[in-house]
């Protein structure tokens, strides 16, 4: 195998695309980057990488693992502060998360709390019964999808 | 082989529709393609409905009360897709009275589940179940693109 060593690849027809095997890759502006999906059409990196995700034991209350995230509080039965490493653009981010408790098939849901909302930081998520009591999620899995700042 | 190596990381797109890349520990190798999400939204479902951010997606339309259709712009290759549903808080305390999900047809039949649209139903579980508008409804999509 040969290896090209430079800082830059710019395009021949186009210099904002390149292609790799058959994938092509476009940056069209400053941090943006599309590359082929599975069929023809054109897909967002940025856009489509989760900017945020965690594994967090909200009994015993740790975090098992995580992506982006500084820290994680606990707040209170079924209540959990999720703070960003590096925040998001907006808070017009997406989302979502599930999870259970203990071993036996007790389900449990999960929201952001409402008096807290999204910010650009962190997000504030409860954790309940189907009976709409608070009660701990163990484990708590979510996901975020959105600009970075 | 068509390779691209930055700094011992290797980008592989042999494939067509395939870029997989070495994983964080460098003994396996992931899938980008597949792994990124291919469309998102954040939805304010109330009143006259507005998508607040989203990717890949080309509208929702607001069927009735708590019950949504949301139009994929560049369509999934097929029905089996998967997402990830969030919902915001009722006001006041810890209350996720308003609970999303996919809507289905009678009968478990999965049929308004398309490659370019699928439907989101809002309920709340604290009133027996009606269909309610929510005021923050979040999806991510994952799965193939056409």
């Amino acid at each position: 195998m040969s290896t090209l060593v430079t800082n830059t690849i710019t395009g021949l027809s186009t210099a904002a695309n390149i292609t790799i095997g058959s994938t092509p890759v476009v940056s069209a502006s400053a941090n943006s980057l599309t590359i082929r999906g599975e069929g023809s059409a054109q897909t967002s990196v940025q856009q489509g990488l989760l900017k945020a995700w965690s594994n967090l034991d909200g009994s015993s209350f740790g975090v098992n693992d995580s992506f982006n995230l500084a820290s994680a509080t606990d707040d209170g039965t079924g209540d959990y502060g999720l703070n960003f490493s590096n925040n998001m653009a907006n808070t017009n981010y997406s989302g979502g998360g599930l999870g259970g408790h203990d071993s036996g098939s007790y389900t449990r849901i999960q929201g952001v709390d409402h008096d807290h909302g999204l910010t650009t930081a962190q997000f504030q998520i409860n954790t309940q019964d189907t009976n709409g009591n608070a009660g701990d999620m163990e484990p708590t899995l979510t996901v975020v999808a959105g600009d970075l700042a | 082989m068509s390779v691209l190596e930055l700094n011992g990381r290797i980008f592989d797109a042999s494939t067509t529709g395939t870029l997989t890349l070495t994983s964080e520990s460098g003994a396996a190798t992931t899938d980008v393609t597949q792994g990124l999400n291919k469309a998102w939204i954040n939805l304010n479902g109330t009143g006259t409905i507005a998508l607040r951010d989203s990717l890949n997606v080309s509208g929702v339309t607001d069927v009735s009360q708590g019950k949504y259709t949301v139009a994929i712009n560049n369509d999934m290759a097929d029905v089996n897709y998967a997402t990830v549903v969030g919902n915001g808080g009722y006001n006041g305390g810890q209350d996720l009275r308003f609970q999303t999900g996919l809507l289905g047809n009678d009968n478990h039949d999965w049929g308004n589940y398309t490659a370019g649209t699928f439907q989101l139903q809002t309920k709340n579980v604290a009133n027996d179940s009606t269909m309610e508008d929510g005021s923050l409804i979040c999806v991510t999509v994952s799965g193939s693109l056409a």
